[in-house]
């Protein structure tokens, strides 16, 4: 019941508050009490993620646990991946945890093959060999990621065969929507351990496996993105 | 119900004007509440304040609870509820001035916080000494004091025109740019302070166990391992030239000798820098990057994290700023390794800060990586030009300290390696230009005449001593 209808119900009894005058008083200044109650109740309601409302009030609580709304990610969606944050978190710098997250956008099978792996395999990638420079010889910390199917990028019209970009979109895959290779990269940083670095993610776009260079975020800030392995494990 | 519908607030008369509107559509006849004293008109404006007070607390309320809106108190209450995440106090300053005793004044003997200290002609920014000492006449002594008002503002300058404010005959205050005291023993059970001197060559023996000579333009003193800070100081008060050595080492300039022990070498006579409490934005920072403290394997935003934790014995940290370049060592891109590069707003850390921002450090990656913990090489840019003050509106000096204020927000501002790997001369220009936008007619700025380049390795520190002030008639 609202503080209005309650003064105006317990004034009715009382024949001072029971004319006209003193129930439009009493209904007036419960209604202005009530407006201030209902901004307390949706802050209380705000502040919790099980009740929040959707919309921005979500973002936000996705902001305090310094994630962001997936592109067309649904309340609900968010709102499950949010209660998950701890155990997300746990899995920060390793496989799983890359997994999880590109889970999110779409990105359903990933594995990684690191320097090591091919190294045992009997591959030399990524410069692993005696002698080789770095500061423990070679890249050792150098990895890459197969995303492979369900993923949510396509081929694109200007399909070429898997050249190369070609100036047309980019790496003949279409993005679900603008940025979303972008995305792929800030998921590997963000949640990569530090100090090993993917170079380049291959994605599978119909029978076709497409390279997008990753490498490091600061290669890409400080202007050129030249270093070595972007493309292919045995090309520097 | 939206973010923006959470944060609505309300004052009183938009309040009581809306609940009139409701009383009218009431039938309420408020056009007969004549009286200021009306018993209804003043339980109607009782109402409206209590509304507006539980909106306010609504929207506080709503603030305070989410990371992107929480500022101030709240943010500090949901940063610690939260998170478990502490906002830096400010920090007090404190410095070694260098007190000096005429030959033909008394004795004095002093306790901890006898002695007050200030610029001269400012009745605030006051120092209070916080070791005991006694000075001889003709005597000299190095004395610790800590200012009276927390942050920034007690980070004075070398050469400071200092003012006892307790009156000692024949004594007096100086706040020199580099001074003797108390080296790190880590050497064979020697340790060493280096002290500048200018402009001559000299040597002098004291003892078996103390000495000081003089190498190149700069002062060493070599102490045994059990000689104290407050020994040498004696002992160099008691030794004419050694005396005369230290009181022209406190005027001069100088640069540390390659091969000096670093940890020891000191040009500046502060001893702990003034900071403001941790803004806004840090406590955030610091806030986000926590989650990613819990994963298994060390992330970038776990170092950024660790990079500015408080270090054992600190009550603030003196990282503002971290870079964390996985896979980069020693400037290039390498396997299996990292750079993460500290610095304070005023640029590099010192080296007991550097080691205690490493060791917090230390353990938090992944084994195996090699990590190098690096704090930034100081880019200073002096500005040179002509800043234009309005008569009238403002008085030179009051131009300059809101130029220097300005510059130093923006220095603050500025992350290591500047911005995009610069500083844009335009950009400084307007700072210098808006920092007091009643005041300044313009700004003709002489250097940079371009953009400057910042390494990314690099922090910014502006200088403005370069600017020259002329008033004009607007």
């Amino acid at each position: 019941m609202s503080l209005a209808v309650y003064a105006q119900t317990l004034g009715a009894r009382i024949q001072p508050l029971a004319t006209p005058q003193a129930q439009g008083m009493l209904g007036a200044w419960g209604g202005a009490l009530d407006t201030a109650l209902d901004l307390v109740h949706g802050a209380l309601r705000a502040s919790r993620l099980e009740d929040a409302p959707g919309g921005d009030v979500l973002d936000a609580h996705a902001r305090n646990r310094a994630f962001l709304r997936v592109r067309g990610e649904s309340d609900a969606t968010l709102r499950q991946w949010l209660r998950g944050t701890f155990p997300t978190y746990k899995k920060m710098g390793t496989l799983a945890g890359l997994q999880a997250n590109l889970a999110r956008l779409g990105c359903m099978t990933v594995r990684a093959t690191s320097a090591l792996d091919l190294y045992f395999a009997g591959i030399n990638a990524f410069g692993l060999s005696p002698g080789f420079t770095g500061p423990i010889g070679g890249y050792p910390g150098f990895f890459y990621v197969e995303i492979d199917w369900a993923n949510p990028f396509r081929a694109t019209v200007d399909w070429d065969g898997a050249a190369d970009w070609d100036g047309s979109a980019l790496w003949d895959l279409a993005e679900p929507y603008a940025g979303a290779l972008g995305d792929v990269r800030e998921v590997i940083w963000r949640w990569k351990p530090f100090g090993l670095s993917c170079r380049f993610a291959r994605i599978r776009v119909g029978s076709t496996w497409l390279t997008l260079p990753v490498g490091e975020r600061w290669e890409w800030s400080e202007g050129s993105v030249s270093g070595p392995y972007l493309q292919d494990f045995m090309v520097i | 119900m939206s973010l923006s519908d959470l944060f609505v607030r309300v004052t009183e008369t938009a309040a009581f004007n809306a609940l009139v509107g409701k009383l009218r559509d009431g039938g309420v006849a408020v056009e007969a509440w004549l009286s200021s004293v009306n018993v209804n008109l003043s339980l109607s404006h009782i109402v409206a304040e209590l509304r507006r007070t539980v909106q306010d607390g609504a929207a506080d309320l709503a603030e305070a609870v989410f990371l992107q809106t929480a500022t101030g108190e709240g943010l500090t209450l949901y940063a610690r509820s939260a998170y478990q995440i502490e906002r830096y106090p400010a920090v007090f300053s404190e410095h070694l001035f260098l007190l000096s005793n005429a030959a033909t004044a008394p004795r004095h003997v002093l306790a901890a916080g006898d002695m007050l200290a200030g610029p001269a002609g400012a009745s605030a920014g006051l120092f209070s000494s916080l070791g005991a000492m006694t000075l001889e006449p003709g005597g000299y002594a190095l004395v610790r004091f800590t200012a009276q008002e927390a942050g920034p503002a007690g980070n004075i300058a070398a050469r400071a025109d200092l003012r006892l404010r307790t009156a000692l005959v024949g004594a007096s205050i100086s706040n020199p740019p580099a001074i003797i005291v108390e080296g790190v023993d880590d050497n064979g059970g020697v340790g060493y302070a280096t002290i500048s001197l200018s402009p001559v060559q000299v040597s002098h023996e004291l003892g078996a166990s103390l000495s000081v000579t003089a190498i190149g333009q700069l002062v060493r003193v070599v102490r045994g391992p059990t000689t104290t800070a407050a020994q040498i100081a004696v002992a160099v008060n008691a030794d004419t030239l050694a005396r005369l050595l230290v009181f022209a080492a406190a005027q001069g300039t100088g640069a540390s000798l390659a091969g000096d022990l670093a940890a020891t070498t000191l040009t500046s006579s502060v001893v702990l820098p003034g900071q403001a409490a941790e803004g806004d934005d840090l406590v955030k920072q610091r806030c986000i990057t926590r989650y990613s403290t819990t994963g298994a394997g060390g992330s970038e935003e776990a170092m950024i994290y660790w990079a500015r934790a408080l270090p054992a014995g600190y009550l603030a940290s003196p990282v503002t700023k971290v870079k964390a370049y996985s896979n980069r060592y020693a400037g290039s891109i390498a396997g299996a390794a990292g750079t993460i590069l500290v610095a304070g707003d005023a640029g590099a850390l010192s080296p007991a800060d550097l080691a205690a921002v490493t060791a917090n450090l230390d353990g938090k990656y992944v084994l195996g990586t090699l990590v190098s913990v690096e704090t930034t090489t100081n880019h200073t840019i002096s500005p040179t030009g002509t800043v234009y003050v309005i008569r009238g509106r403002a008085t030179v000096s009051d131009v300059q300290a809101a130029v220097a204020a300005a510059l130093a927000t923006y220095q603050a501002q500025l992350d290591i390696g500047g911005q995009a790997g610069k500083v844009y001369r335009q950009k400084l220009g307007a700072r210098i230009e808006d920092a007091h936008p009643s005041g300044i007619r313009n700004v003709d700025l002489g250097v940079p005449a371009t953009d400057v380049t910042i390494l990314y390795d690099e922090s910014v520190i502006f200088d403005p001593s370069g600017l020259v002030y002329e008033l004009v008639d607007g």
